[in-house]
Formats: C-alpha cells, sequence, structure tokens
C-alpha cells in the first residue's frame, strides 16, 4: 500500500521523510560475486536526493549517499550491525561509552586517509546537523584516543546508537570538504562507489562507477551503477518493461506485479517497509479532551478491523498489526494483536464508560497519504460515535500543522528502520510525539532496554511494545511490504528495510 | 521595424518584470514553512531559525525581494533549498529537453495541421466533417491515453523507442530523436486540431476575399489559389495561433513529461511547487515568462517577414 | 458591389438570424448530438444526490477493484474500494463547477472590459489592450502551479485565477466586435436618441456580439475542466474528486484494471467533447446558414454552375434570338438558399445581348442584381447561388452546364474581368509582377511573360513599368492597382470584358482617366464591354446601350441617346436625374463599415 501510495509525487515526498535511514545489506547475496566486474546495474528513485553533506540527508531511498560514503558501521541483512569503518566496537559495563577501533589503511577518493580524526570530524558534524542530531542527542563527546580508536561518550545508554551509526547518521566523509558548499552535490566519502559527475544529470540521473579502493569492493558485483529519478510509478513500470530498469524494489501490489510476464521476470514479496497508524498526538486532551483517557483510546484501537483492512483496503503484501515495531524485529509480537480486538460492543462501552457514550467531534488532516484510510477511519470511527472532520492539508503546511498542535490525532506512514531501538524512538518524537508525551512507567522501559545488552534487548524492547500497546500509545492499523519486480539479470534480495544500498542487487548467474 | 522590435522588447521586459514580481510577493509571502521542509521530522526550533537566518527569510520581504532582484540581474537566480543545485544550471539542464519535445512537436503541428487544414478548406463536404470528427477526438482524447497506448505499442512490445527518459542530442542525434518523438507525437496531437481548424478557417476567410475573385477571373488554377495566394495570406493569423499553441504546449509539456519520466522543465516546476522551493519557483516563473517573450519576439519578427508592408517599410 | 452585397442578400437582418442559429443548431445531427450528451451529463451531476449508489469517498474493502456490474458498484470498484460510478457523478459536478467558474470569470473580466474598451475606445481601449496582451502571453499553467501553495489548492480558487488567463481571448473577441458595431447605425441612433451608454451597451453591442461569445464560452469551458482535470492528474488537489484524480489513480493500475482507465477519460472525453463539439456546430449553424438548408455537397473552392432553366421558372421575356452576338443571356435566374428553407431570387428572367465591339451599360442601385447578373456570365458565383437560363452563351460558346475548368479556361481567355475595389483585388503578399505573369504562364515561358507584363504594365499608362512591376500593391496608389488590374485583364486579349464599377472607389480626376483608357483598348482589342456602373454619367460617357434593371429585373433597355431623351421607365427617369447629384444617388454603404459587420458575423 505505501508503495501505492508513493506513487503520487505528493505522497513521495512525505512518506520518504519518514522512511527513517536504516541501513540494511544483502551482504550475504553478493560475497562471492567479485568475477562479475563490468555488469551495470539500473535503477530507480522516485526523488532525488536533495542533499549529499553529512547531517542533512533528509530521508528517502539512501542508496546513492550509502553507496558514497562508507558508514562507521554497516547493517547486516537480517538487521545485526556489521563493520564498517569501524572493524571492531565494544561497549564499557554500563553502556554509556562506546570505542570505535578503526580499520587501518583506508582512504577518501581524495586520498586522504580515514583515520579516527576524520571519524571524528564526520560525527561531531553529524551531531550538529538538522537531521542527525537527534539520533546522536544521547552522546556527550566524541574522541580520538590514538590514530585508529574513537571513543563514543553517552549521557545515558541508546541503543539506537549503533544502527545509527551503521546508517546515514554514521556516514563519514573528507574531513576537508564535511561542510563545504561542494559537498551537498559533490560528496567525497571512502564509499564503494564515487558519483561520477560526467555521467549524472542533477535531479535526473545520477550514475555511480566502483570505488575499486573500498575496503569492500569485492562484495560490490556491479562496476557501474546508473539511478534514473522516476516519479511516476507507470513510468517506473514501463521503464523496467523495456530494459531500461533492472529492478523495482517497491513495484506495487501483488495484483501489479503479476501483470509481469514471468518469463522476463522474477517477482516476490518484500520484508515489511511501513506502517501506517493513526497517530493519536493528543495525549493531553488539550485540543481533545477525551483522547487524554487511555479508555477512548482504547476504544479507538478495538474499533478498527485491522484483518479486513489488511486483507481488503491494502491488500497482498500488507499484514494487520497493532504495534509500532518492525514485524521483522524482535520486539514485535504476533501475541499482542489480540490485545486490541475488533470489538465494536467493548469500545462503545468503554467510551460511555469515559464519559462519552455521545461520542466526540475531531479534525484530522487529509493528506496525499491518508485518503486511502479516510473513509475506513471515518466508518470505524463513526461506529463508537466519534465524528471526524478531515481538514485538507497542503503537505508544505502538515509539519508546521501537527507541530503546532492543531489535531488530536492523525494518519500517517513511517518507515521501519531495520532497528527496533530506532523504530520505537521514531514513534516517540518529532511529529508522532509533538509534545513529547511521555510516563514515568515508559521512561523506566525504555532505559531498561537501552541499557540490555545485545541479548537481552529483544525482550526489553518488547516490554516497550507491551506497554505502548497496553497503554493504546497509538493506534497503528497496518503493516505493509508490498512487492518488487526484478528483470531476469539481476537477482534481488528483499532486505529488512529496502533502499539504502545496491548490496540487495547481484547478476542473476552469480549463483 | 527596428523601432517596433524594440519596443516589443522592452514590453517583454516588462512582462518578465511584472510577473516575477507578481510570484515573488505571492510565494515568498505565503509563509511557506521552508525550513520546517527541508529539516523535516527532527529538527527543533533553534535549528529552524538557524535555518530561516541562513537562506535569508526570516528579513522583511521587500529586502528579500531586493535581493533576488539584484542577483538576478547579475545572473545568480540562487540555488534551490532542495536539490542545492544553482536554479540557473538546474534550468539550462532541463529546458533543452523540454525544448526538444516542444519543438518537434511544433514541426509536426505545423506540418500536419497545414494539410489538415488545407485539405478540409478545399474539400469541404464529407471530408470536411470527418477531419472536423477526427480533430475533435483528438482534441478531447485525454493524451495520457494515447501516451500509455504508444509506450505499450513502440516501447515495450516492439522496442523501437525507449519507454522514459531523455538522450541529448550531443550524444547521439538518433537517440536523442527516439527518445522524444513519443512525447512529442501526445503532445502536438491537441495543438494539431486547433492550428488545423485555425488554418482552415483563415483560408476559408481568404478563399472569399475580393482578390481571389479576380484571379479567378484570370483562369488562375485552384490550385495556386489554394496553396499559393491563400495559404500565404493565411499564414499570418496562423503564425499567432501557432505562437499560442507552442506556449500551450510548454504548459502541457508538464503532463507529458510525467508519463515518459523526462527531466525537463515541467517535472522542475512541478518539484519546485510541490517541496515549496521558491528559488526553483521563481526560476521557473522567469524562464517560462522569458521563453514566452523570446517565442512572441520571433513570431513578431516571422510575421513582419510574411507581411510585404512590414517588410518593406 | 461587393461580396458583402451578396452577404447582405443572403443573410437576413442580425436578431431574425439568431434566432434561426439556435434552430439550425438543433437541425444539425452533431449539434443535437452534442447537446443531448452535455444535457445529458448536467442532469447526471444535478441528480448526483439520487443516483449515486454511495458517498464517492466511501471505500467498501470487499469491493476493491470490483468488476463492473457489482451490484450497487455499476462501474465497479477502484484501487482502494471507491465506487466509480458516485466518482464519476461527483466528478462532473466538479468539471462542471469548473467550467463555470472558468469561463465565468474568463467571460466577466473579457466580456465587461471587451464592451467598454471597443465602446469607449481611445485611452481606455490602449491601457486595456495592452493590460490583456500581457495577460495573454503570461505563462498561464506554469503560474497557476506555481500559486497553487497561495491558492491552497482548491480546484474552485484555482479555476477562478485560471478565469482571468482565459479572459484576454474573450476581451479581444468582444472588443473587436464592438469596435465594428460601434459605428453602425443603428447604435449612432441609439445615442442620437438619448439612451445611456450603459444601456447601449447591454441592449444593443451585447445583443450583437452574443453569438461569438456564446461559441467562446463552450470553448473556455471545455479549457477550464481540462486544465482542472489535468492539475489533478498531476497530483495538485489529489484529495478532491476529479476526472483527474481518477485517471491518476488508474494510471497507476493501467496493467491491472485497464478498464477502469475507460470511465474517467471516457466521461471526460464525453463531456469536453460535446462542449466542443456544441460550440463548433453553433459557430457554423452561425456562419453557414445554407449548409444546413440544402443538403448539397459542400465545395468551399469553386463557383455556382450555370444550370439550364426547368420549366417551372416561368421567363418574364419570350425566349428572344438566336445566340449570334458576343454576348447572350436568356431568362437567367440567380436564386440563393434562405436560412428558413427558401430561396430568394436576386435575378429574375434577365436577358440580354452584348455585340462584338459594343460597349453594353448594365445600370442600376445596389441590391438591383446588376453585379449578380454580371458574375454569372463570368461564372463566378458562390456556390450556394442557384443559376439557371434559357441560354448563356459568349462567343457562340453555351456556359449551361459548364465544367469549372473549361469555365476557367474561358475566363483566362474569352472573358475578362476589372473589379470595383483595385486594392482588395490585389494579393497583398505578392508582387505585382509575379500576381500578372502568373495569370500568363500557361502559354509562355517566365521570360516572354514578364516581357508581355512589362509591356502591358506601360500600355496601361504606367509610366515606371519595372519598378510597377517590382512593386507590394501596398506601395501604389488605388489609380494605378486599377490600371494594373486593367492590365491583367486585358493580357488574355478577351473578347468580352466586364467591368464592374471600374472607376467608382477612385477619385474624380482619375476616373477620367481610366475611362479613357478603357476606351481606348476597346477600341484597340475590338471588345464587347458589359460596364456594370449605377452611374449614368459613365454611361453617357462610354457607353453604345444602356440596360437597366430594378430588382432583379430588366426595366429598360435600348440605345443611349434614346434611353437619355426618352426614358420609359420612371425608375430610368429618376436615374438620370439624379446624375446632377452623383452623392444622393450612391446607396451603397460605405464598404469599410459593410466589411467590418460581416467579419464580426
Amino acid at each position: 500500500m505505501r508503495t501505492k501510495l508513493a506513487t503520487r509525487a505528493a505522497a513521495v515526498t512525505i512518506v520518504a521523510a519518514f522512511t527513517l535511514a536504516g541501513c540494511s545489506s544483502g551482504g550475504g547475496s553478493s560475497q562471492n560475486n567479485a568475477a562479475q566486474v563490468d555488469r551495470t546495474l539500473q535503477l530507480a528513485i522516485t526523488a532525488p536526493p536533495s542533499n549529499f553533506s553529512i547531517g542533512n540527508w533528509s530521508g528517502g531511498d539512501a542508496t546513492l549517499f550509502n553507496s558514497v560514503y562508507e558508514d562507521v558501521l554497516g547493517f547486516g541483512v537480517d538487521g545485526k550491525v556489521e563493520p564498517g569503518i569501524a572493524e571492531t566496537w565494544e561497549y564499557n559495563n554500563d553502556r554509556t561509552q562506546l570505542t570505535l577501533h578503526i580499520r587501518k589503511g583506508m582512504k577518501f577518493t581524495d586520498d586522504t586517509p580515514v583515520d579516527a580524526q576524520a571519524v571524528v570530524a564526520s560525527l561531531e558534524v553529524a551531531r550538529k546537523g538538522a537531521s542527525t542530531s537527534q539520533n546522536l542527542s544521547a552522546v556527550t563527546s566524541v574522541k580520538a584516543t590514538d590514530g585508529s580508536t574513537v571513543v563514543v561518550a553517552l549521557s545515558q545508554p541508546d541503543a539506537a546508537l549503533l544502527p545509527s551509526l551503521a546508517s546515514t547518521v554514521g556516514a563519514v566523509g573528507a574531513t576537508k570538504v564535511l561542510t563545504a558548499e561542494s559537498s551537498k552535490l559533490e560528496p567525497v566519502g571512502s564509499g564503494p562507489y564515487v558519483l561520477d559527475k560526467s555521467q549524472t544529470t542533477v535531479g535526473s540521473t545520477y550514475t555511480l562507477v566502483r570505488n575499486d579502493g573500498n575496503w569492500n569492493a569485492k562484495a560490490y558485483p556491479f562496476k557501474k551503477v546508473v539511478v534514473k529519478v522516476i516519479p511516476d510509478a507507470t513510468a517506473a513500470q514501463n521503464a523496467l518493461r523495456s530494459g531500461q530498469l533492472d529492478v523495482l524494489p517497491a513495484a506495487g501490489t501483488k495484483e501489479t506485479v503479476a501483470q509481469f510476464p514471468q518469463s522476463q521476470f522474477t517477482t516476490g514479496e518484500n520484508k515489511a517497509t511501513a506502517f501506517g497508524a493513526l497517530w493519536i498526538v493528543d495525549r493531553e486532551g488539550k485540543l481533545v479532551p477525551a483522547l487524554k483517557d487511555s479508555r477512548v483510546r482504547e476504544a479507538i484501537n478495538l474499533a478498527f478491523d485491522r484483518d479486513s483492512i489488511a486483507k481488503n483496503l491494502t491488500g497482498p503484501g500488507s499484514a494487520p498489526t497493532n504495534q509500532v515495531f518492525s514485524p521483522s524485529g524482535q520486539a514485535f509480537s504476533k501475541d499482542f494483536l489480540s490485545k486490541t480486538p475488533f470489538d465494536l460492543d467493548k469500545a462503545r462501552k468503554l467510551m460511555a464508560e469515559a464519559g462519552y457514550a455521545d461520542g466526540f467531534t475531531v479534525t484530522m488532516p487529509s493528506t496525499p497519504v491518508s485518503t486511502t484510510f479516510e473513509s475506513t477511519l471515518t466508518q470505524s470511527l463513526s461506529d463508537i460515535g466519534i465524528k471526524v472532520k478531515w481538514e485538507t492539508v497542503p503537505f508544505q503546511d502538515f509539519y508546521p500543522k501537527v507541530f503546532g498542535g492543531n489535531y488530536g490525532m492523525f494518519f500517517m506512514y513511517n518507515g521501519y528502520s531495520g532497528s527496533d531501538a530506532q523504530d520505537v524512538k521514531a514513534s516517540l518524537s518529532g511529529i508522532f510525539n509533538p509534545n513529547q508525551n511521555t510516563t514515568p512507567e515508559l521512561q523506566k522501559l525504555l532505559a531498561a532496554a537501552n541499557s540490555a545488552s545485545e541479548a537481552d534487548q529483544g525482550a526489553a524492547f518488547r516490554a516497550v511494545n507491551n506497554y505502548l500497546v497496553e497503554q493504546s500509545w497509538n493506534a497503528p492499523l497496518n503493516s505493509t511490504s508490498g512487492y518488487y519486480v526484478a528483470s531476469n539479470k539481476v537477482k534481488y534480495t528483499p532486505p529488512v528495510s529496502y533502499g539504502q544500498n545496491v548490496k540487495p542487487y547481484a547478476p542473476a548467474d552469480s549463483k | 521595424m527596428i523601432i517596433f522590435l524594440l519596443r516589443r522588447i522592452g514590453a517583454g521586459l516588462v512582462l518578465i518584470f511584472v510577473v516575477t514580481a507578481f510570484t515573488f510577493f505571492l510565494t515568498y509571502g505565503a509563509n511557506i514553512p521552508v525550513a520546517r521542509n527541508l529539516l523535516g521530522n527532527s529538527a527543533n526550533a533553534e535549528q529552524i531559525a538557524t535555518l530561516n537566518a541562513q537562506l535569508g527569510l526570516d528579513k522583511p520581504i521587500f529586502e528579500q525581494y531586493f535581493r533576488w532582484l539584484t542577483s538576478t540581474l547579475h545572473g545568480d537566480l540562487g540555488t534551490s533549498y532542495f536539490t542545492n543545485q544553482p536554479v540557473a544550471e538546474a534550468l539550462a539542464a532541463r529546458l533543452p529537453v523540454t525544448l526538444s519535445v516542444v519543438v518537434v512537436a511544433s514541426i509536426i503541428t505545423i506540418l500536419v495541421s497545414c494539410a489538415l487544414g488545407v485539405a478540409s478548406a478545399a474539400r469541404g463536404g464529407i471530408i470536411d466533417s470527418i477531419l472536423q470528427g477526427i480533430s475533435t477526438i483528438a482534441f478531447v482524447f485525454p493524451g495520457i491515453v494515447l501516451g500509455i497506448l504508444l509506450v505499450f505499442i513502440f516501447a515495450i512490445q516492439l522496442q523501437w523507442v525507449p519507454a522514459i527518459g531523455y538522450v541529448p542530442f550531443a550524444e547521439s542525434p538518433s537517440a536523442w530523436f527516439l527518445s522524444i518523438i513519443m512525447p512529442a507525437v501526445v503532445l502536438c496531437i491537441g495543438g494539431i486540431a486547433a492550428m488545423a481548424a485555425q488554418v482552415r478557417g483563415s483560408l476559408i476567410d481568404e478563399l472569399g476575399r475580393e482578390y481571389v475573385r479576380t484571379l479567378r477571373s484570370r483562369g488562375t488554377s485552384e490550385r495556386s489559389i489554394l496553396l499559393k495566394h491563400a495559404l500565404r495570406n493565411a499564414a499570418g493569423p496562423a503564425l499567432t495561433t501557432f505562437s499560442l499553441q507552442f506556449i500551450g504546449m510548454f504548459g502541457a509539456a508538464l503532463f507529458i513529461e510525467k508519463i515518459f519520466a523526462l527531466p525537463g522543465y515541467g517535472t522542475y516546476a512541478f518539484n519546485a511547487t510541490i517541496q515549496g522551493d521558491l528559488p526553483a519557483m521563481l526560476g521557473v516563473s522567469l524562464f517560462g515568462v522569458g521563453l514566452v517573450v523570446v517565442v512572441n519576439l520571433l513570431v513578431d519578427i516571422a510575421a513582419g517577414w510574411l507581411n510585404p508592408k512590414a517588410r518593406t517599410s | 458591389m461587393t461580396t458583402t452585397d451578396i452577404e447582405t442578400v443572403v443573410q437576413a437582418d442580425a436578431p431574425a438570424k439568431r434566432a434561426g442559429a439556435l434552430r439550425r443548431l438543433l437541425r444539425r445531427p452533431l449539434g443535437v448530438m452534442a447537446l443531448f450528451i452535455l444535457a445529458s451529463l448536467i442532469v447526471l451531476g444535478l441528480l448526483e444526490p439520487v443516483l449515486n449508489t454511495h458517498p464517492p469517498t466511501f471505500s467498501s474493502l470487499q469491493h476493491v477493484n470490483a468488476p463492473p456490474g457489482t451490484p450497487g458498484w455499476p462501474f465497479g470498484g477502484d484501487q482502494y474500494g471507491r465506487d466509480i460510478w458516485a466518482r464519476v457523478l461527483s466528478s462532473i459536478n466538479v468539471s462542471l463547477i469548473s467550467a463555470l467558474i472558468g469561463a465565468g470569470v474568463g467571460l466577466m473580466v473579457g466580456v465587461g472590459f471587451g464592451l467598454i474598451a471597443g465602446y469607449v475606445g481611445k485611452r481606455t481601449d490602449a491601457v486595456s489592450s495592452w493590460v490583456f496582451n500581457l495577460l495573454m502571453t503570461f505563462p498561464s499553467l506554469v503560474l497557476i502551479i506555481i500559486l497553487f501553495p497561495v491558492t491552497g489548492g482548491t480546484f474552485q480558487s484555482t479555476m477562478v485565477i485560471f478565469g482571468f488567463f482565459l479572459a484576454p481571448g474573450i476581451f479581444r473577441l468582444v472588443r473587436n466586435l464592438v469596435v465594428g458595431v460601434r459605428n453602425e447605425l443603428y447604435v449612432d441612433a441609439a445615442r442620437v436618441s438619448g439612451l445611456s451608454n450603459r444601456r447601449i451597451l447591454t441592449r444593443h453591442v451585447l445583443y450583437v456580439v452574443r453569438g461569438p461569445i456564446i461559441i467562446s464560452a463552450a470553448f473556455l469551458a471545455s479549457a477550464a475542466i481540462g486544465v482542472q482535470a489535468g492539475l489533478a492528474f498531476l497530483g495538485f488537489g489529489a484529495a478532491q474528486v476529479s476526472f483527474g484524480a481518477m485517471t491518476s489513480d488508474a494510471f497507476v493500475n493501467i496493467y491491472s484494471q485497464p478498464v477502469q482507465l475507460v470511465w474517467a477519460a471516457g466521461f471526460l472525453a464525453l463531456l469536453n467533447g460535446s462542449l466542443v463539439l456544441l460550440g463548433n456546430a453553433y459557430r457554423d449553424a452561425l456562419a453557414a446558414p445554407q449548409a444546413t438548408v440544402k443538403r448539397r455537397p459542400r465545395r468551399l473552392l469553386g463557383e455556382a454552375v450555370i444550370k439550364p432553366a426547368v420549366s417551372d421558372t416561368p421567363s418574364s421575356k419570350p425566349a428572344a434570338d438566336a445566340t449570334s452576338g458576343l454576348l447572350t443571356v436568356r431568362n437567367l435566374w440567380v436564386k440563393y438558399p434562405q436560412p428558413h428553407g427558401s430561396e430568394k431570387a436576386v435575378v429574375r428572367g434577365v436577358s440580354l445581348d452584348v455585340a462584338p465591339g459594343e460597349i453594353v451599360g448594365l445600370v442600376g442601385e445596389s441590391g438591383s442584381g446588376k453585379t449578380q447578373t454580371a458574375f454569372s456570365v463570368l461564372g463566378l458565383l458562390p456556390k450556394e447561388a442557384s443559376v439557371s437560363a434559357d441560354a448563356l452563351a459568349v462567343a457562340g460558346e453555351s456556359l449551361l452546364d459548364k465544367h469549372a475548368g473549361a469555365m476557367r479556361r474561358l475566363r483566362g481567355s474569352a472573358i475578362a474581368y476589372i473589379p470595383q475595389e483595385p486594392m482588395a483585388n490585389l494579393d497583398p503578399s505578392f508582387t505585382i509582377g509575379s500576381q500578372l505573369v502568373e495569370g500568363l504562364s500557361a502559354g509562355m515561358s517566365r521570360r516572354e511573360a514578364k516581357d508581355t507584363v512589362l509591356q502591358l504594365l506601360a500600355r496601361v499608362g504606367i509610366t515606371d513599368p519595372v519598378r510597377t512591376f517590382k512593386s507590394y500593391p501596398h506601395q501604389i496608389s488605388g489609380g494605378m492597382a486599377q490600371r494594373v488590374l486593367i492590365a491583367g485583364a486585358v493580357a488574355g486579349r478577351p473578347k468580352l470584358l466586364i467591368a464592374d464599377e471600374p472607376t467608382t472607389a477612385l477619385d474624380v480626376t482619375i476616373q477620367a482617366e481610366i475611362l479613357d483608357l478603357l476606351r481606348d483598348l476597346q477600341g484597340e482589342y475590338g471588345m464587347g464591354v458589359l460596364l456594370v456602373t449605377h452611374n449614368f454619367g459613365v454611361v453617357a460617357d462610354l457607353c453604345d446601350r444602356v440596360l437597366v434593371m430594378r430588382s432583379g429585373e430588366m426595366v429598360e433597355s435600348g440605345n443611349v441617346r434614346s434611353i437619355f431623351h426618352q426614358p420609359q421607365h420612371p425608375y430610368t427617369r429618376e436615374l438620370i436625374a439624379s446624375i446632377l447629384d452623383e452623392e444622393t444617388v450612391r446607396t451603397d454603404p460605405a464598404p469599410g463599415s459593410a466589411r467590418t459587420h460581416e467579419e464580426a458575423l
């Protein structure tokens, strides 16, 4: 569903902005393809990258960004953090200090060395960067103790730090041009590819040429990657059909991909990429007093027939969910689904108990993203007496309106990052929690999860998940994965979070 | 003629000034939350204020306008907020795409509509009705349906032309032509109908004039009357229609660029608007109106060349 | 007498014609069809609350991509399970409202300022024309898109803006029409009788210009609908149900559910198509009444073929002697079809003869049928005229049933023509030389033709033939132009020369020279001349015999002397009496104003 909506240029902008720059890799499939040196991979993105400068990556498809920059760490296909610039890393006992051991002998494409100082410089920029500072808010200092050791000190444990360093947040660029104006369009990194300016037309075509100096260059079988900007989904499908593209990771619904002839194309379902939720942001009842009452919020959760929404509205390639965590992660629990059954009687009873037997009226923003769900939301909520007034909002005004406290709740998608810690962080910040609501119980659970060891993290975040579901913090409805189509020339392995780098792609004859 | 052209150039500059000023005050005055949209969900108020100051958006609007005007006069249209590419550079890269399509579409339009118009004016009767019917259908038949059909047949089934994208002329003239021919065909359909009607109307007007009767009284052939005399005199009004068509096609290119994923002026305008990219929007309106002025000037010159009175004075 | 007169003969007065135009529109199958479709769509839109099966945004999860014909979902469901039928109905309304707003604003602004500018003229006209020309060249679509964040994205406000961009076309149209009718008699009369400007504008001027406005409104409406749909297709205002949004949804679904595109695109095409067809049909109904009256093949090129008379048209005079002279006309009838289906005869059974070397004057007032008679002989009457005669022969060659090619050959050689308005009868885009050479080049080389033309130019009294040869018509005087035309006429050494008021449009001093030239050439070439004129003075000066026509009939004929001394018919007497006061006889309308009027229609 998300992908279908994303076909509207407008929707793309918003959805892309919410798709956190997680970092994942299908490393396994591409490790042994070093022989395929001269292949070209043709990909499409829906919107051009705005900016390659570190700290200012504004979200969306990060394939280009993470190909040009090598990040401090990398992501595995299963969500595990893998080595990047840092060969190894370790936390101290209370997990407030992270020590990174920098790989030796690496160079940026301007031939300057990738050393501890360079890592510190990039992370310092990221700490201030508008799009990254929040991810590094727990960091109090970043210091190079020697040429190949970096120590990151934290004010409190943060389980999202490692996944962050494995994403665009952890990108490391050449020190000289880090904040230079030129870095916006001519990035200098040490990643597996270099942006070839002569074959790049900003805003329409970006050409990556393999950087054979990268430590892991052998893992990248394509000599050249051409990324075209194609905002229109049908145009992209046409391009794939006519051989101008190799893969469409987010081609659309099962029905859409079924139209591609099997003799030339391979299709399959992606991992869950995003979820749609009714975000109940006015938990203090400033604008809509009723929302303060957890019984009302629970009633809202009970009013939705999530199975039917997934089955009929969003169709194959989507699944019901009532959680902000990715089904691919450890915190997610299928059992929690039974906590919010479709139960109108109970919902009405809860409304009555809370003193809203006659319901109330709520205004919600109508955006290109919400249109699909509007009639379902209107009907479901009216079943328990809540009348919805939709207000059309030009999406330029969406953020300010939400931050300005104009809405008690709204419908919006959020992308899965590939990490439980990041997912919950995202859902508790920004427009999804504009009043920064929290409770002591939640704080306690979060602190415990953040300081838990790798082995215990899953269970700890599941406890956070449990709390959010039971408190009816929000009303997540539906997670989507969608389908991919690949030409038979290319083998595509759906990653945990798509659009991060070229690792999921390999020549078809490689295995 | 020279004075006339100078006056038209002057009027064109006034038009450019008026339109851009109009756009500036409406768009910059609309309080589009640029910084918030640029920085996204996670930015805090302080970062937003900093960015606003960096972009100069915290200044009074007249000061902003003055700054824009001065730098524009120096050839600097500013840098796009969202792609960080200089606006002038971006537009310079994108105009050739749109112009290629529009110019090729124009050539097709002129050739086909003249042929249709002449046939329709000369034959009348059933042929006229048929042509009118076809052109009406073409006029109302949504271009995208035709676009989809053409893509399916020629790009996907036959693979004669690419389904999307643009190849610069300098890279390969034949690939360039293949990459724009389908968009051009789709683009010119509506224009052909309107132009053919105009040519037909002007021709019929001319055929009703007295000099035509006098030519006939001297035994001049119908062929010569139609193709030489009437067509030549009908060219003036047709040219005016054509200039409007050309500008219209420039606007309609927006839809075509969407279907064929062409990185042209239209998609740039679309993205700029959708993102509230103020410098890009201003650049788009400046280039748009500038192009209109240039086209009108060229049409004036062509009309002058066609009209012996203007040419010989 | 010019083609203008033909038009005025054919067309009745304005109000009657207007009423007829509507009726004629209803007789055109295309017009009726368009009107019917448009009306049906409007009714569908109005009845939306009754007809729709669901609210347009209602989505049923069970009906995602439901096939057409699903109970309660006549056109099926779209990809979000919304009722396509309901969305079509709602979209019709959105399109109609767009059309109303867009065309409405365009018309109000355009007509309002057009009326004022055209009627007041002077500075007001200059300023508003400048402003509207400016507006016309605005890249409207780009600006509308740019201003999208400002307009708040509702299609209504977008259409208001678009309306302003539609206004210049209307403004120009109305302004030109008003300038055309401003000086006409009935407006003058209204002004004299003390009507206020506002009343004159609304009562008289607006009345005359409303036909073209109605036509334009149809096109404006269609433009507004198209732009609204286009913007929605691009995603501007995608939340609003409209054909554009529907098309966009269907476009995404094109490969899996192509039928969904049919509904959106089909209804949009129907709506737009009916508007455009209606506009076209109404325009044709206004412009070409005859086409609806007689369903005969319309060839816009070419002329009426002269038919032998059939028995039911009675001769006003018994058929005369055999075809011995240079020109023989017997019982000539010229009729034009009228809007209400009948025919109006403008020449009624005229017979005349011209002997070789004889100059015959054909005299009468405007509308007497003299020019129609002359053009019948030339075979140059418009194709909608029906021409019949018992006999019509030039130099023994019968013109009855002669096909176009043969007539043309005859015109190139045996018959020649000198028109009234020298300037209007030269093609402004070609040099004098090339126009004259063209008439000759059939029988000789270009070089010979050029020499012949230069000699001819010298012969007709042009002092610098080489220079005139190279000149464009606007570079020479009216008198020179008439000499050029005479040269062109005699170039083929014709046996019969038909001169239609050859001196009327010229200065008095030049008139005499031209008449002398004609007399000389007539003598030199031994041509027979049929001189059409309203001026007995010219007749007295030049002619051997004279024929007097009135209301399409021959009232008197005889040699010049006898007619002058003993005019039999009172009408002839009247005409002769008025020689002394030339200006009072001339009742032809000033060519300029009549022409504008014709163009306006």
